[in-house]
């Protein structure tokens, strides 16, 4: 038996009765959703039933779909733009389409769909039923945790419970066909899974950017506001999958603006970041 | 309205990509591009016509903006056709990309925009999955709101189709909102058990919560000493 539901039911349930849901929630949900056949459909079902209600037709949005698109999708357009702006300029060979994210076999889709299984955890309006002192324990026992290392540090390192260290970044592998575990030391994830990250900060870092590197190129994700502290770290919306074979080397720079920590990602020379390093290789069965 | 053409020291500033001026553009045609594509059939293949839905509205919006704000799209518009038919343009190929890469298209599938004019114009019309899902959907809203009462249906009407905040609801309703939003719950849960009976939803996943057992051990092991 699963500890906790990887689905978005009770999400689904407030979107049918409230037509929109909190933003980064939904974002959650849609992550979610995309990737999983059983959510998706529900969704769509919902989102159309609310269509119904509001324009009597399934083909145009509702003023909560319009008014969620336009605050929430700014950000990340300009982000993706200045991305993209910085990749080129810094002359990098490996210009990567966002939505090779997704042909990079379905990243996205897969990824996300086992990913709810950990903002399960951390999404504080869904643990109502489970409690968050029930999770901390949880982690607190099974000494899961992870401390990140100082920047001169190329490995990501077992934690405590979180006291002390500024900044803390959490690796799982997410198989398609198993539960979600987390990557410790040099770890193993099997080809075709997805891989999750948790992290959380104290001042003066506010900020992650994660890149990927695989045989395949580089790719730069974020940066990612963190709010969580050490010891209630949140989930990053990034759910990279594996390639077939070979190895992803991860870096996660932690800073305290979103400009300083895409600028030390891009190598750029910045003062007080925090960067730690982590290979993952592709073994084992699924 | 065509924002860019009409403003030239925004067009200029759009052209350099100041942020400030990429936010008002995309402020101002959000909501265009939005409906855009979900009304807009994008690909002919073998499943039919098919057009962005809900599950990827967003991500078909996002790349459409990211696309048109790209720094070579920015340069080739030329500011002086309407910017929205510009996007539109941008929209159908991000969405078709955004279907085919989430695997709702096949990857032969064809953009409408590569099919003879003659044919994207009789595609215009619902397709015949969509005008079985919408008449589907009406008719479960039909259903449910027939089993409503006279207040509470009214109520529906004001909440869910005119989305009127409850403050407002009330005040038409002639309803403290205390009452309003008595009635509301019971609105939602009826909705809800409705939906549920219907098939379309779960009201808790299965396996949602640990069982006593894996709660007691995980407690046992934690704090042992209060363990008899």
């Amino acid at each position: 038996m699963a500890l906790f539901t990887p689905h978005v039911d009770r999400q689904l349930v407030h979107l049918a009765n409230e037509g929109v849901l909190p933003p980064r929630q939904w974002s959650r949900v849609l992550s979610h959703a995309r990737g999983c056949a059983r959510c998706g459909a529900r969704y769509e079902r919902v989102m159309n039933l609310r269509r119904m209600f509001a324009r009597d037709t399934i083909t145009e949005p509702t003023p909560g779909e319009l008014e969620s698109l336009e605050s929430r999708g700014l950000s990340a357009v300009l982000a993706a733009v200045e991305e993209e702006a910085s990749r080129e300029s810094s002359g990098q060979a490996a210009r990567v389409d966002r939505l090779h994210k997704e042909d990079l076999g379905g990243a996205w889709s897969l990824g996300r769909r086992v990913w709810a299984w950990v903002l399960g955890v951390w999404n504080a309006p869904s643990l109502g039923h489970v409690g968050g002192a029930w999770v901390a324990s949880l982690m607190a026992a099974a000494g899961l945790l992870w401390l990140s290392l100082p920047s001169d540090t190329t490995e990501w390192g077992t934690r405590g419970e979180g006291q002390g260290a500024a900044t803390v970044m959490r690796l799982f592998c997410v198989p398609e066909e198993a539960e979600l575990r987390e990557v410790r030391g040099q770890g193993d994830c099997p080809a075709g899974a997805a891989l999750a990250f948790a992290a959380g900060v104290r001042a003066p870092y506010t900020h992650v950017v994660v890149t990927v590197r695989t045989d395949k190129g580089l790719r730069v994700e974020g940066p990612f506001e963190v709010k969580a502290p050490p010891g209630s770290e949140a989930a990053l919306d990034l759910t990279p999958k594996l390639p077939d074979t070979g190895e992803v080397e991860l870096t996660a720079v932690f800073a305290s603006s979103a400009s300083e920590a895409l600028a030390a990602a891009r190598g750029e020379s910045v003062k007080d970041v925090v960067r730690v390093q982590h290979r993952v290789r592709i073994a084992g069965k699924p | 309205m065509s924002l860019l053409k009409e403003d030239p020291l925004l067009l200029e500033a759009f052209r350099r990509g100041e942020p400030g001026a990429l936010t008002r553009v995309y402020r101002a045609y959000s909501g265009h591009v939005a409906r855009f594509l979900s009304r807009t059939y994008v690909s002919r293949g073998p499943g039919g016509l098919a057009r962005v839905g809900p599950l990827d509205l967003e991500a078909a919006h996002q790349e459409t903006f990211v696309r048109a704000f790209r720094e070579q799209a920015r340069h080739t518009y030329d500011g002086v056709r309407p910017y929205s038919l510009w996007l539109n343009a941008l929209a159908r190929q991000a969405a078709v990309d955004v279907l085919r890469a989430a695997g709702r298209i096949a990857r032969e599938a064809v953009a409408l925009d590569d099919t003879p004019t003659a044919e994207r114009l009789a595609s215009n019309s619902p397709s015949p999955e969509d005008r079985a899902l919408e008449a589907e959907t009406r008719e479960l809203v039909q259903r449910f709101l027939s089993g409503l009462d006279e207040a509470t249906r009214r109520l529906a009407d004001l909440r869910f189709v005119q989305g009127l905040s409850q403050e407002r609801a009330g005040l038409v309703l002639g309803w403290s909102r205390q009452e309003l939003r008595t009635r509301e719950t019971k609105l939602r849960r009826a909705m809800t058990d409705f939906l549920v009976e219907e098939g379309w939803l779960t009201a808790d996943a299965p396996d949602a919560l640990p069982s006593a057992a894996a709660t007691a051990a995980v407690m046992a092991l934690l704090f042992p000493h209060f363990v008899p």
